[in-house]
């Protein structure tokens, strides 16, 4: 092989990564660009590639009205769906890691399924059933009924996760005199522990990015960022700085929480698979 | 200290039988050693006297309570796992003192307990340490370690040493005997490794799986003298002792039996088929007097302290054990002489053992 063709084999990979992360960054630079540009450079054509940035657009979109209101509710929503769904997804997963269970398999399918359809499916029932038990435009109820997915989810990997803690911790532990919930709280959470956080960043990207059921089950009081972002879509006009300035600060808790929890996101993703 | 005792106990996965009327009275204080293949229900069984596993009937006590319905935490037994299920996410004083810490006593009880039982097993340096910082050894010696500090009426050891290289595995074993003189506990230790069960047992169970045998698990309980020298039947006599037991068919003769060229009187009722077995080490080589047969040397492996001859006779290969002053060329014809008092009788077609009288 000639030195030439070594460096193109190698070239290749490179070349793939760059384009890949190219096209996904995109549309976030661009909407970065629009933030910062005055409403004359937004839209100029050609674009205007080197402008002076402007910071006026993030003050705008935090005071607009119910920006920030929104955006303390889905964070709100995404602690008590976080907290809902491991209380209940936690002892969920440790016993349908049973051998013993009945029905186990059948709960399985049944938790996939309803993770498998499509959002908006539950709307139109649940539209009533939460008008009718005050639930509608509440940040509870939304972190209620985004359990029909995280809940699922946090299931299937937290099981994932507990399958690869050898069972004699649990046997070894009940020797010593431990119940079920003190080996769930004191063994199988920490040693589960990075697999968890994984769940949990998981979970918070899913509910913080969910537009269809917040559009349906929420009015004004529980709006979420989402809604926010798109309520920047005036009767006769669009503040496209605004809305772009909105778009990066829903943008931002996400980006930050998927880089510091990079690490843990991977490793418990690949949890178990070196033993 | 407390004696177990096990009766009638049978154990099944869902439709599939493990262990079937196995009965078993273990002495208080006494060291017994579970062995035998993979399938024949020794770590079940082992499970079951710890409450980790349901009989489907049978009796298990401890000291003089049934403890059947009793939960694992309330026998007073400690076990010991095959992987050591020590807990990842603890420091060794915390894995030690779980069990002390759960039932709330006192901080300075723990301390003390901890820091003593550390001291036995040497790991007072580790104290701080996660399991994942230890060798295989030190984990080892932690579980160990959780068990002591229990000091439970009854240590269980479910193939506590398998994971071990050899070299640890040797000293773990008579540190093993140790702890036992010392804590004078009743043990009861699961093994496939007959060089284990031969030297810590006070007695040896050795275990057969149902599939072998038809009828019940427990093929022989014994003193490991018992077990090696009068093996009840031809399961023990094949799994215990390295290389094997030599066995041979023999049939019926005038009163006794015959194998090869070789006559043995024998008293009683002779069965038509019997095996004739031979310990390699009693095989005599060009010694001896009396009738005797002749092997070709097929090959030898040289051990260092002795060496093993093969040998094609007529009965088939046998296998002798010499010390490493003999020396034959291969092919050289040597005359094999089995001393009567020897060998090893059993009925080919039960596989019990029988006496001969000569």
């Amino acid at each position: 092989m000639s030195a030439s063709a070594s460096f193109r084999r190698k070239l290749w990979p490179y070349a793939v990564a760059v384009v890949a992360v190219a096209v996904s960054v995109f549309p976030i630079f661009w909407i970065l660009t629009i933030a910062l540009k005055t409403r004359v450079d937004a839209f100029a054509m050609p674009p205007v590639w080197f402008f002076s940035p402007v910071w006026e657009n993030f003050g705008k979109a935090w005071s607009a009205t119910g920006f920030s209101g929104a955006f303390f509710n889905s964070l709100i929503v995404c602690a008590l769906g976080n907290i809902l769904a491991l209380a209940a997804g936690i002892p969920a997963a440790y016993y349908l890691n049973k051998r013993h269970v009945p029905g186990r398999r059948t709960i399985l399918i049944w938790l996939l399924i309803s993770y498998m359809l499509p959002e908006f499916l539950f709307i139109v029932p649940m539209y009533v059933l939460f008008q009718s038990i005050g639930l509608y435009d509440t940040v509870i109820g939304l972190a209620l009924i985004y359990q029909v997915f995280t809940l699922p989810f946090t299931i299937w990997l937290l099981r994932a996760f507990f399958a690869d803690i050898p069972e004699a911790l649990a046997e070894a532990a009940r020797l010593e005199g431990a119940g079920t919930w003190r080996i769930v709280w004191t063994i199988y959470v920490p040693i589960a522990a990075p697999g968890i956080a994984a769940t949990v960043i998981l979970n918070s990207i899913k509910m913080w990015n969910e537009l269809t059921i917040a559009l349906a089950l929420t009015f004004d009081k529980a709006q979420t960022v989402t809604l926010a972002v798109a309520g920047f879509r005036g009767y006769a006009s669009i503040d496209w700085g605004a809305m772009s300035a909105a778009s990066i600060i829903i943008i931002l808790p996400m980006a930050l929480f998927a880089i510091l929890a990079q690490r843990r996101i991977v490793q418990g993703l690949s949890l178990g698979a070196v033993k | 200290m407390s004696a177990v005792s096990l009766q009638g106990i049978d154990i099944s996965y869902g439709s599939v039988d493990v262990v079937r009327n196995l009965d078993l009275d273990i002495k208080s204080g006494e060291f017994v050693v579970f062995v035998g293949p993979s399938g024949c229900g020794k770590s079940t069984t082992l499970r079951l006297i710890a409450g980790l596993e349901e009989g489907r009937s049978g009796r298990v006590s401890i000291g003089d309570k049934v403890v059947n319905d009793v939960d694992p935490a309330k026998r007073d037994v400690a076990m010991v796992f095959q992987n050591y299920a020590l807990f990842p996410h603890m420091s060794v004083a915390d894995n030690i003192s779980f069990g002390m810490r759960l039932r709330g006593e006192p901080k300075e009880k723990i301390r003390a307990n901890v820091a003593d039982v550390a001291r036995m097993v040497g790991l007072s340096d580790h104290l701080h340490k996660r399991p994942g910082a230890l060798s295989g050894g030190q984990r080892q010696r932690v579980a160990l370690a959780r068990a002591i500090v229990r000091k439970p009426a009854v240590f269980l050891f479910d193939e506590p040493l398998s994971n071990l290289d050899a070299e640890f595995r040797a000293a773990m074993r008579s540190e093993l005997s140790r702890l036992h003189r010392e804590l004078g506990s009743t043990m009861i230790y699961v093994t496939h490794d007959q060089v284990e069960a031969m030297t810590m047992g006070d007695r040896i169970a050795v275990l057969a799986p149902l599939a072998q045998t038809g009828h019940s698990n427990l093929m022989q309980f014994g003193t490991p003298e018992e077990v090696y020298h009068r093996p009840a039947n031809l399961f023990v006599a094949k799994f215990i002792g390295s290389p094997p037991m030599n066995l041979f068919d023999g049939r019926a003769d005038e009163g006794g039996i015959r194998f090869g060229e070789i006559r043995l009187p024998m008293e009683g009722q002779v069965p038509a088929a019997i095996t004739v077995g031979v310990r390699p080490e009693h095989v005599l080589l060009n010694t001896g007097e009396g009738p005797f047969m002749t092997g070709t040397v097929e090959g030898t492996e040289n051990l260092g302290h002795e060496k093993l001859w093969f040998f094609a006779t007529e009965i088939g290969r046998i296998v002798a054990r010499t010390p490493d002053t003999g020396n034959f060329r291969l092919g050289e014809a040597v005359n094999l002489r089995f001393p009567a008092e020897r060998l090893h009788l059993f009925d080919a077609a039960t596989g019990g053992r029988r006496e001969a009288r000569t």
